[in-house]
């Protein structure tokens, strides 16, 4: 509002001032009308920068929650059908455990359990249907490769799709998601739990290996590092921008100060002068130096030898560099995995990864990879009902890449061709020496013939003289009694257990004997603990009336329902958690548009109340300008 | 006799004058609502009388001159007050314009279709192998990069709108000078160089209303010559001196795809120092506020492409390339790739090439090392990229060749319809700056597109990273991106970066409104105050007018008692 002069007005002067006036009125009652009609305040960003942009983070924040509440919704409909599926699975794992209790006894004949065979292969078949269910048009148990069906049937085996391994997750916040369903190898264990290829392969370094590789794939924190010859050169050497060992070498070398070099021993760096004492030091707390293994702040003397950088496996790693440069005999190996036999030659094969295509493209159903860990190759079989193992060639190929075990290490359920050991609740094994101590031993936590050796010689009953360990070069166990008594060394199972049978060293040596050597127990391959798996077992037992094996059964199939339930109870857990994320987006969702209505929406009352206001005083504004204008000397003049 | 006879002159004089006022008080009347008229005001001087004898008898009345009631100062200032109103709200009036065609808070803004963006991904992330959420992506995509054009062209149109009002502007002041010069000379002229003050009082009006037209355009200064003229100065420059007019011409170049021009002199190419008025608005909103808001649209273009293209570039899609035709067009083949304006940059690192067997899944893996540590002179060029991919590969896979395309881009081929290739674990960046297999093309808000390659085939999209055509991490990846403060060093996301450029634009919008309302306020109240010297007021036109009236009924009362007292001494 212009300030009214003091003392002259010219008439036109007056005349705008009064049109000024009623202008800003009618201007006032626009916006006002405007917000009254549109609910809100702020229409431009100019209006109010602040509620603006807060308004705009508050939209966003709507949106997102709408999207995350799809999302949501999704997974949910998807974890229902999971669950729906795994209890169908369920029921046909107790339907098959019914079969096997009723032919399992004495009441059942080799006819009755022809015809339950052929109840167990539709049960199978309807089993592999429902693992192979579709959620709109892709497989629920597919994971990342769900166009395939994740199981299939491979003459009388099933075959897990090893691309459903990678399982696609659902976002449910920022930088929150979680597997958007069970995955197949979870619900129905897909794949060999057991896994072969346990050697540290040990890639030797070279100039190509990247810093990322190094410490077994935790990598080098780059920074700088401080170089000091001893004879009074330093050098700060920033190796930020360093992708390989090869780059490390080259800025190092850029200096001048020092020589470095892949060390001899191949698993580290090197740095060399003529003459000095190389010191190595971290600048501004950093951990370059160390992470590359030549932290050293005495100084070692004119050659500073790096520690084991100890680098990653990876595809493209050579295998002449394997086994620190060593390298692995190309002579191949033979993959026997149920009835396929895959002979794997190494001719030709330059990198891990050539190696690899050799073995996954070979059509054995096996999964050759990278442990996570880096430092080895896993093979895993993909095919239910069937056995995997390898078997040397002409050299020692499988050996050293750790595909053919040390017996210590072989799972006891491998043992006596895959029929396992028995073991029941409490001592299993009794151990009577010479001096007639005796030793009972329970081996139900035992996984491997190691676990067993060990619980044997550590048992608080042995005072040490009786040792179990491997036959050399054999498949067996012996026992060695070096206890002093006229008695002879006799082990046997207790408890109605058969462990002292299924182990091999069931027997009597009179003495003075003192070593009992037991029997070569048969090892039979690897399997997939699926109910695939046990419904393949359990078909073939009945058809081929095998009553041994059918004893074995019960606890095989009691597993794979384990197994299920264990994957429908994680299944549950999901869905609660998006429950809960559901929630929590709905209250976001309804706090956001409070507070927007609350930044940028108008007041209503008080709009309204002004409007009417504005309104009055536009009127008294009318009134006043038209008695003005109306006003003249002129009209008094004569 | 003869004094009688004086006295008849006297009364003469009287009715002249009076007549006189009465016709300047009708002018005064006549242009109460003429645009910068100055009221006038007859200016009387009693006559000096004759002597008679001891005593003097009084002459009548001398009509001295016409002057203008007006202050000078008040004048100046009001001319300051316009420069300051002609800036301020060509400022505001192209604030708005911005503040409209960003149109943030409703409807179709870069967030929304950033959020769209982003939605489809995540619907896409759902259902990966679906063919109609692969085709919304990447139309949604296309969606945010023409949202993206658009506004960088809107934005291109306005400095071109307003480099035209440059040029009309200066046409303006050339023009409103030449007529300041002509009206100098007839000034000088009808008041005969300053002996005649008050002739020429309607061309005085005339003048001073050109230089407040002229300093809403520009801000001068304005002084006046003893003679009459008014000179005009720019900074310290004559626009018009005395009775000559300096003209003004452009001097245009070109600047980022856009012609600007420059005002200067024409008779010695000065540069006019524009200090005020709505030139230095025009000049001020072409040069740095459309400027500025453009190199935010590109900050956030860029930031957008390089990141997403970096993830993109290493990921895997329902289909793996056979043959891949890269974006970026390389000035110089064999300059290192870090010399390039590659987005992103390129550094020193490395790259996968997955080349896999279709029939078989057998995948071979190159790691092609791009080398940009500046030492030994070897840091990699797309030719050494191009002659490194072909050594590595072109071992096992004969058919499969690199090349550079004759605009210098990169071109790989696998050549065996069997044989596709990917890429992952990009360290350098190469890829995404080179534009291979990227999700974007395009290095700024003027140029991004979606890659064409991707838009015709969506099925290219990388969603995954090699699991399958139902494996969404590769999709996840780029959903990330959505939290991952990547612009101001790590300080804000896309969206917070282009929140606070909207915050910016409204924060000197609502600036530039207040001042201007502040302004309007300075000049409405200097307008009255010379309303109140130099306006019009009828009323006292019309107390005026009686007055002088009055004044002439007086004197021809007084002359007729005159003539009887002739008539009565005639008759005697």
């Amino acid at each position: 509002m212009p300030a009214i002069p003091l003392g002259r007005i010219a008439t036109g002067g007056h005349l705008d001032l009064l049109q000024a006036g009623l202008r800003r009125i009618q201007e006032r009652l626009v916006r006002r009308e405007l917000e009254i009609s549109t609910g809100n305040r702020v229409h431009k960003p100019s209006d109010d920068p602040l509620a603006a942009v807060r308004a705009l983070g508050y939209r966003t924040g709507i949106e997102r929650a709408d999207q995350y509440l799809r999302n949501i919704s999704l997974g949910l409909g998807e974890l229902d059908a999971v669950d729906g599926a795994l209890g169908a699975l369920a029921t046909i794992a107790a339907r098959a455990k019914e079969i096997l209790l009723s032919q399992v006894g004495d009441t059942a004949t080799p006819q009755t359990r022809a015809n339950s065979a052929i109840e167990v292969q539709n049960l199978l078949e309807e089993a592999v249907s429902i693992a192979n269910r579709r959620f709109g048009n892709r497989h629920l148990f597919g994971g990342g490769d769900g166009l395939k069906p994740p199981v299939s049937m491979a003459g009388s085996f099933a075959v897990f799709n090893a691309g459903a391994l990678v399982e696609p997750d659902v976002i449910i916040g920022r930088s929150v998601s979680i597997p958007r369903s069970a995955g197949g190898a979870d619900a129905f264990g897909a794949l060999s739990a057991e896994i072969l290829g346990r050697a540290d392969l040990d890639p030797r370094a070279t100039a190509s290996t990247k810093l990322a590789d190094l410490s077994g794939g935790a990598g080098v924190r780059t920074g700088r590092i401080e170089v000091a010859d001893g004879l009074g050169g330093t050098a700060i050497i920033d190796l930020s921008a360093a992708e390989s060992l090869g780059d490390v070498i080259d800025l190092v070398n850029a200096t001048g100060l020092v020589t470095a070099s892949i060390s001899a021993a191949g698993n580290g760096l090197e740095l060399a002068a003529t003459g000095g004492n190389i010191t190595v030091a971290e600048v501004e707390g950093g951990r370059t130096a160390s992470d590359l293994g030549i932290l050293n702040t005495s100084g070692a003397g004119a050659v500073l030898t790096g520690g084991d950088v100890d680098p990653r496996l990876r595809s493209t790693t050579l295998l002449a560099d394997l086994r620190g440069g060593l390298g692995i005999d190309p002579a191949g190996f033979t993959i026997r995995n149920g009835p396929i036999d895959l002979t794997a030659s190494l001719a030709g094969a330059v990198t891990v990864e050539d190696l690899l295509n050799r073995i996954n493209s070979g059509g054995a159903h096996v999964l050759a990879a990278i442990n996570e860990r880096g430092d080895g190759l896993d093979l895993r079989s993909t095919l239910s009902g069937a056995r995997l193992s390898v078997a040397e060639g002409s050299g020692t190929t499988a050996t050293e890449l750790g595909f053919i075990l040390d017996f210590a290490d072989v799972a006891l359920d491998r043992l006596n061709g895959g029929l396992g050991v028995s073991r029941e609740l409490g001592d299993d094994l009794r151990f009577t020496q010479h001096d007639g101590n005796t030793i009972a031993v329970d081996i139900s936590s035992a996984a491997t013939v190691q676990d067993v050796l060990d619980l044997i010689n550590n048992d608080p009953e042995n005072p040490g003289t009786l040792v179990a360990s491997v036959v050399p070069g054999m498949e067996a166990i012996q026992i060695v009694d070096g206890s002093a008594g006229a008695g002879d060394l006799v082990i046997e199972s207790v408890g109605g257990s058969f462990a002292a049978e299924n182990l091999g060293i069931d027997g009597r040596i009179a003495n003075p004997g003192t070593t009992l050597v037991g029997r070569a127990l048969d090892v039979a391959g690897v399997q997939v603990d699926s109910i695939f798996n046990a419904l393949v077992a359990l078909r073939d037992a009945l058809a081929g009336d095998d009553r041994s094996v059918l004893g074995l059964l019960g606890g095989v199939l009691e597993g794979a329902a384990d197994r299920l339930l264990d994957a429908r109870a994680d299944a549950g857990a999901r869905a609660q958690r998006l429950e809960g994320a559901r929630s929590r987006f709905e209250e976001e969702k309804i706090q956001l548009e409070e507070l927007i209505s609350t930044d940028r929406g108008a007041d209503l009352a008080e709009a309204v109340a002004d409007f009417q206001e504005q309104q009055m005083v536009l009127q008294a504004s009318y009134a006043v300008t038209s008695r003005i204008l109306s006003l003249s000397l002129l009209d008094f003049l004569r | 006799m003869s004094n009688l006879f004086a006295t008849l002159g006297l009364a003469g004089s009287a009715l002249s004058s009076a007549s006189a006022a009465v016709r300047t008080v009708g002018q005064n009347i006549a242009n109460a609502n003429t645009e910068g008229y100055t009221r006038q005001r007859v200016e009387l001087h009693a006559r000096e009388g004759v002597d008679q004898g001891r005593v003097k008898l009084g002459g009548g009345v001398d009509l001295v001159r016409v002057g203008r009631v007006l202050d000078r100062r008040l004048e100046e200032l009001l001319r300051g007050a316009r420069s300051a109103l002609g800036e301020l709200s060509t400022r505001d009036r192209v604030l708005g314009r911005i503040e409209a065609l960003l149109g943030e808070l409703d409807g179709d803004s870069i967030i929304s279709a950033l959020e769209r963006f982003f939605e489809a991904a995540e619907d896409l992330a759902n259902r990966p192998e679906d063919h109609s959420a692969r085709a919304l992506f990447a139309s949604r995509g296309e969606e945010l990069a023409a949202g993206f054009r658009s506004r960088d062209r809107d934005l291109l149109e306005l400095r071109r709108d307003l480099e035209r009002e440059v040029e009309t502007a200066v046409g303006e002041i050339n023009r409103l000078s030449g007529e300041i010069a002509s009206l100098n000379r007839q000034i000088v002229a009808a008041e005969g160089g300053g002996t005649n003050p008050g002739t020429a009082n309607e061309l005085r009006d005339q003048r001073e209303e050109l230089v407040k037209q002229l300093s809403e355009i520009v801000e001068v200064k304005a002084i006046e010559t003893t003679a009459g003229s008014l000179n005009i100065l720019a900074g310290s420059d004559f626009l018009v001196l005395d009775g000559n007019a300096k003209s003004l011409v452009l001097d245009t170049d070109a600047d980022d795809g856009v012609l600007v021009s420059d005002v200067r002199f024409e008779s010695d190419g000065k540069r006019l120092a524009i200090r005020g008025g709505r030139l230095l608005g025009i000049v001020e909103s072409r040069d740095r506020t459309v400027v500025d808001i453009r190199s935010e649209l590109d900050s956030l273009a860029r930031a957008i492409i390089g990141e997403f293209n970096r993830v993109h570039s290493t990921g895997e899609g329902l289909l793996r390339w056979r043959e891949l035709t890269a974006t970026t067009r390389v000035t110089d083949p064999s300059a290192p790739l870090s010399s390039l304006a590659l987005v992103p940059p390129a550094r020193n690192g490395s790259f996968d090439l997955r080349v896999v067997r279709e029939a078989t899944g057998e995948v071979d893996t190159y790691n092609i090392e791009v080398d940009l540590d500046g030492l030994g002179g070897g840091d990699t060029s797309l030719a050494d990229l191009v002659a490194r991919i072909n050594a590595a590969v072109g071992a096992d896979h004969p058919t499969f060749v690199a090349s550079v395309t004759r605009d210098g881009q990169l071109r790989i081929e696998s050549g065996d319809a069997d044989l596709s290739f990917s890429f992952a674990g990009d360290s350098s960046g190469a890829l995404a700056g080179l534009g291979a297999a990227t999700f974007f093309q395009g290095t700024r808000a003027l140029d991004i597109a979606v890659n064409a390659a991707v838009a015709d085939d969506p099925r290219l999209i990388a969603t995954g990273s090699g699991g399958g055509p139902t494996d969404s991490s590769g999709i996840a990846r780029l959903i990330a991106l959505r939290d991952a403060a990547v612009l101001e060093d790590g300080g804000a996301t896309f969206e917070e970066f282009y929140r606070g450029t909207v915050g910016m634009i409204g924060v000197d919008r609502a600036r530039a409104r207040d001042q201007l309302a502040n302004q309007r306020v300075i000049a409405d109240h200097l307008a009255n105050e010379r309303a109140a010297i130099s306006g019009v007021n009828l009323d006292d036109e019309s107390i005026d007018l009686l007055r002088h009236q009055r004044a002439y009924q007086g004197a021809a009362r007084y002359l007729s008692i005159v003539d009887s007292l002739m008539e009565a001494l005639l008759n005697a």
